[in-house]
């Protein structure tokens, strides 16, 4: 089994497999994405790159956080392109319990082409 | 600043070389770009006594001996790839592989492969104009270097984000004396041009994009029974790796819908006195910093009439619209419109010409379709050739800022806009974000002639390393690239004649 890497978003778990998370990072400076979907919070400068951070709060369908204290970004490979989650923080694996997460199916439904 | 000038000279002397094609950009000489780039940074932040050191010495002498010789330790670039052959280069003008394949193999010795094809009547045109493609490769030096990918991309960030630094510390020096300020000035030309080789080491021929279309034509052919050639033109633009890639599935579902829907079986094209081969032209060729690819086929064209009460019937028209001719085609591209009455295997696989128009939009292209019944029809697509060093006017809307190409920008006005500034249109609502103090209007050019765009506050201008936007996540059309501002944040770059839709 892959390894999973395991973050909390609001009072869920979520696992991400690890080898497709390339960096954790704290919430760069946001500019608006215009016309994108209700969860994408904007774009930021990650490494040089161009990322779009979308909230997994927005992705699951859950209210956003009213004043999170250090939300953190996690930089998700998907194929050729990098997307950042927003998550509460990270925490420890190990015990089941962890939400199946399907990124891949959440963020297609944001309706950017593929 | 002696060590400055005379490292910056160095750079500037070698890229000359580099410009004027003197010398190759191989790996050697940007590493010595790099090296005296972080070296000046170096330099400039912390100045140090007069005189240069041993070691900066060192690295001019380096980059000197780089401008000069084409021959030294080129050789320690990465494994020389072969240069193309005559072969394949008619190939990618169209003509059949098999047959070039067997004149070559029926050479005799000390005969020509042009001379052989020209004398089995294949078009004297296309050899010749191979030949002297091949010719002009190989008098380019012919030498190519295999570089991984990865490496390019790291080229490419490493020198925007050079770019980056310098406008911050050339900002950081605005209170400097002058001669600071002219050492630091004359940086910029040599970080320019270092950054556009860069980014042109990124681009790749566009035949690339094209070779997954060709064998998706053979299997669709195949499948359908259909006699297909499909010929190749301009396969060797230029464009972004990144864009080839993203073009890649779009021109395959563009191909198949062409041998599909476009070419007719043998007998109806005899029938129409056609030849029995149809032909799909794949063609490509760059437009300012567009590349422009065309899919044309000599099929049966696409009947408007049929495509209007296809439109009504799917409740995409009323009964008794009577829309112009190029508006009707393009309701081919709204979401579940689709003419062909049969679920083909081949085409009919769900995705629409929806989903091509979605896909080349996100990367900021157009998708336009031209057709003419019983001829055939063109479909364009319009896309940036590449990540590119744009010059551009900073504004401000909503709280955000945004970059206008300074190309598409006409005037700027304080208060009020003249009479002939076109139709004025708020940015801010044109994104749909919220309204704030609109005290300045930027006329720009547009298809319906002038917009003016009124917008909080400009902030001047700045010359940025523009990204094409590929996020996967959807946003606004007019969103076109993006940019890394000096304080890292990230700007978004608005192609000016997708706004005012509703003024146009």
């Amino acid at each position: 089994m892959s390894e999973s890497l395991s973050f909390a978003v609001a009072d869920r778990r979520i696992d991400l497999p690890a080898e497709s998370v390339r960096k954790i990072a704290r919430l760069p400076t946001l500019s608006a994405l215009p016309g994108a979907a209700p969860s994408v919070l904007g774009v930021a400068n990650i490494d040089g790159g161009v990322v779009a951070v979308v909230s997994a709060r927005g992705l699951l369908g859950l209210a956003e956080a009213e004043n999170a204290d250090d939300p953190l970004v996690v930089v998700v490979e998907r194929g050729r392109r990098r997307i950042g989650l927003l998550v509460d923080r990270p925490i420890e694996a190990g015990d089941a319990g962890g939400e199946p997460f399907d990124l891949e199916r959440l963020v297609a439904g944001l309706g950017g082409a593929r | 600043m002696p060590a400055v000038t005379a490292l910056a000279h160095a750079c500037e002397h070698l890229l000359d070389g580099i410009r004027g094609g003197a010398v190759a950009a191989d790996a050697a000489r940007c590493d010595a770009l790099l090296r005296a780039v972080q070296r000046l940074g170096v330099l400039l932040a912390e100045p140090p006594a007069p005189g240069t050191t041993p070691a900066d010495d060192a690295l001019i002498a380096r980059l000197s001996t780089l401008a000069d010789r084409d021959d030294d330790d080129v050789a320690d670039a990465p494994e020389a790839a072969a240069a193309p052959r005559l072969g394949d280069l008619l190939v990618d003008r169209g003509l059949p592989r098999e047959r070039i394949e067997a004149a070559a193999a029926a050479l005799k010795p000390g005969e020509r492969l042009g001379d052989r094809l020209v004398s089995e009547g294949l078009p004297r045109d296309a050899v010749e104009g191979a030949a002297r493609e091949l010719a002009s490769i190989k008098r380019r030096g012919g030498g190519f270097a295999r570089v991984a990918i990865a490496k390019l991309d790291a080229l490419v960030d490493a020198a925007t984000a050079a770019i980056t630094a310098h406008e911050a510390l050339a900002h950081a020096l605005a209170g400097a004396p002058t001669e600071l300020q002219d050492a630091a000035a004359l940086a910029a030309r040599p970080l320019r041009d270092l950054s556009q080789l860069a980014l042109d080491l990124r681009l790749v021929p566009i035949r690339t994009a094209f070779a997954k279309a060709e064998r998706a034509c053979e299997d669709a052919a195949r499948r359908l029974g259909r006699a297909v050639a499909l010929r190749i033109d301009g396969g060797d633009t230029g464009i972004d790796r990144t864009i080839a890639e993203a073009i890649g599935d779009p021109l395959i579902h563009l191909v198949r819908n062409a041998v599909d829907h476009g070419i007719e079986p043998a007998a109806e094209r005899q029938a129409r006195s056609k030849p029995e081969t149809g032909t799909i032209t794949l063609a490509a060729h760059q437009d300012g910093d567009l590349v422009v690819v065309t899919i044309a086929d000599d099929g049966r064209g696409i009947d408007p009439e049929r495509v209007r009460l296809k439109a009504v019937e799917q409740g995409l028209l009323a009964p008794d619209a009577a829309p112009p001719r190029a508006e009707l085609l393009n309701l081919i591209f709204a979401p579940g419109f689709s003419t062909a009455s049969a679920v083909t295997d081949i085409s009919g696989r769900g995705v629409g010409m929806d989903v091509v128009r979605r896909n080349i939009e996100a990367l900021g292209g157009t998708v336009t379709v031209d057709t003419e019944v019983g001829a055939g029809s063109m479909l364009t697509l319009r896309v940036p050739a590449a990540t590119t060093l744009l010059d551009a006017l900073v504004v401000r809307a909503a709280g955000e800022r945004f970059l206008l190409p300074v190309r598409s920008v006409l005037a700027v006005r304080g208060a009020g806009i003249a009479a002939d500034d076109g139709a004025a249109v708020s940015l801010a609502r044109e994104l749909a974000l919220p309204l704030a103090r609109e005290e300045y209007a930027v006329v720009v050019s547009h298809p319906a002639g002038r917009l003016a765009l009124a917008v909080d506050g400009i902030d001047g201008l700045q010359q940025v390393v523009a990204k094409p936007l590929d996020l996967g996540v959807g946003h606004h059309p007019a969103l076109a690239a993006a940019a890394v501002m000096p304080d890292g944040s990230v700007a978004l770059v608005l192609e000016t004649f997708r706004l005012g839709a509703a003024a146009a």
